[in-house]
C-alpha cells in the first residue's frame, strides 16, 4: 500500500486534472465529504467530577461519562484519493445511464437557458454512441486498476 | 503490476483528454438529474394508466423536449420549453414541468425541480404571466445529483423549509446518493424521500411506486 504522502500527491495530480478538465466541482463535492468525516461515533465525555454544570437526567452517568456525544471519523489519506477517484468515475458513469435512459423515450433533450447571458449553460443529450461507452468502460476499468493496486 | 503512480496518468488521461465522455459540468449533472426524475414522473402516469405527450408552451406538439437549466416561469416564451400533458380518463388534466415556479404558502415563489400542476391552473398561469400556487400541485420533487455519499445535511434543512411553504404530502426528496445524516432528519419529520435513485437501481423503481400511489389518490379523489 502507499504511504501517505504519495497519496496526497496523487489526490492532487488527479485533483489537479480534474479542474483542467472542467469537472473541479467533483473535487470540491470530495472535499466537503472528506471534512465531514467518514462518519461519526459515540465519544465518552467525561467530566471533572467537580463539574457544577449537570443537565437534567444526567446525575446517573456523571462518573461513567456523559451520554449523547459524537465524534468524527476521518478518511485515511488512502481512502480520501480512492473517494476522489470513485467520484469522478460516478459522474461519468451516471450520465452515460442518465443519457441512455432519456433517449430511450426521447430522440434527444435540450437544455437552453430562460437568460441568453447563460448560453454556455446550454447542452443537448443525445443517445450515448459506441465511442462514448467504450471511453465511460475505458474510464472505468482503468479506475479498478487503480483502485486495486492503492489497496495492494 | 504497475504502480498507483504509474497508473494514475492513463485515469488522467481516460478521464480528462476524451472529449467523447459527454458533458460533464455540474449543472449539466443536475439538470439531466431532473430531466431523468421528470422521466419518472411520465412511466409513474402511464402505469398507472394516463396517455401521456409533450406539449411546448404555445401548446404544440413537440417530440424532442427543451427543458430549461435554471429556474424559470411557466408562461416564458423565451424559448419552446415542453411540458409533459399526462391525461387519466375522465378526470381532470395535469402538466408534468421542469424547473418552473410555484407560488408557496406565503406567496413567495419558491423553483421546483420537477412539479405536477393541475392543468386549468397552468393555463390560466400561461395566459396571465403568473406562478401556479402550491394548491395546484401534485407532485413536488426536490433533485438532487451528487457524486459523493456526503449530502449535505444543509439539504435536509432546506427541504423542510420548502415542505411548510408546499404541502409537505406533496414533497419529495430525491437524490442520487444516500446520506444517514440528511435521512434520519427527514424520516423524522416523516417526508417523503428517495435516495440512491439511479437508471436500473431498484430505488428508481420505489419512487415510481411513490408517485404511482400520488396518481392513484388523485384519481380517487376527482
Amino acid at each position: 500500500m502507499i504511504d501517505d504522502k504519495e497519496s496526497e500527491r496523487l489526490f492532487r495530480q488527479l485533483a489537479d486534472a480534474l479542474r483542467a478538465s472542467g469537472m473541479g466541482w467533483i473535487v470540491d463535492e470530495v472535499y466537503d465529504h472528506i471534512a465531514s468525516g467518514k462518519g461519526s461515533h459515540a465519544v465518552n465525555v467525561k467530566f471533572p467530577k467537580r463539574a457544577t454544570r449537570v443537565l437534567w437526567g444526567e446525575e446517573e452517568e456523571r462518573d461513567k461519562g456523559r451520554p449523547g456525544f459524537t465524534g468524527r471519523i476521518e478518511f485515511t489519506a488512502q481512502e480520501r484519493l480512492k473517494l476522489l477517484a470513485e467520484s469522478a468515475v460516478s459522474v461519468v458513469r451516471d450520465s452515460v445511464h442518465i443519457d441512455e435512459t432519456l433517449t430511450k423515450e426521447f430522440e434527444r433533450i435540450t437544455f437552453i437557458p430562460e437568460v441568453p447571458e447563460e448560453s454556455e449553460r446550454g447542452f443537448t443529450v443525445h443517445r450515448p454512441n459506441q465511442t462514448r461507452r467504450n471511453a465511460a468502460e475505458g474510464l472505468e476499468r482503468s479506475l479498478r486498476e487503480f483502485i486495486a493496486e492503492l489497496e495492494r | 503490476m504497475p504502480s498507483p503512480a504509474e497508473l494514475l496518468p492513463l485515469l488522467i488521461q481516460n478521464l480528462g483528454a476524451n472529449a467523447s465522455l459527454g458533458t460533464l459540468s455540474s449543472v449539466a449533472a443536475w439538470d439531466r438529474y431532473e430531466a431523468f426524475v421528470w422521466l419518472l414522473v411520465i412511466q409513474a402516469a402511464r402505469d398507472e394508466g394516463a396517455q401521456a405527450s409533450l406539449q411546448d408552451v404555445n401548446l404544440n406538439p413537440a417530440t424532442a423536449p427543451i427543458l430549461r437549466t435554471s429556474p424559470g416561469v411557466i408562461s416564458s416564451n423565451a424559448q419552446a420549453y415542453t411540458h409533459a400533458v399526462i391525461a387519466f380518463p375522465n378526470k381532470p388534466v395535469l402538466e408534468a414541468h421542469v424547473g418552473v415556479q410555484v407560488a408557496g404558502k406565503s406567496t413567495v415563489s419558491h423553483e421546483c425541480d420537477v412539479v405536477v400542476l393541475d392543468r386549468v391552473e397552468a393555463q390560466a398561469c400561461r395566459n396571465s404571466g403568473a406562478n401556479p400556487r402550491y394548491k395546484s400541485a401534485l407532485i413536488i420533487a426536490e433533485c438532487k445529483y451528487y457524486p459523493t455519499s456526503n449530502l449535505s445535511l444543509r439539504l435536509s434543512r432546506e427541504f423542510l423549509g420548502f415542505c411548510k411553504e408546499m404541502r409537505k404530502v406533496d414533497c419529495f426528496f430525491v437524490a442520487s446518493r444516500s446520506s444517514d445524516p440528511v435521512l434520519r432528519v427527514l424520516s423524522h419529520s416523516n417526508c417523503h424521500r428517495q435516495t440512491n435513485v439511479l437508471p436500473n437501481a431498484q430505488p428508481a423503481v420505489s419512487l415510481i411506486h411513490a408517485f404511482r400511489e400520488k396518481f392513484n389518490h388523485f384519481k380517487a379523489l376527482n
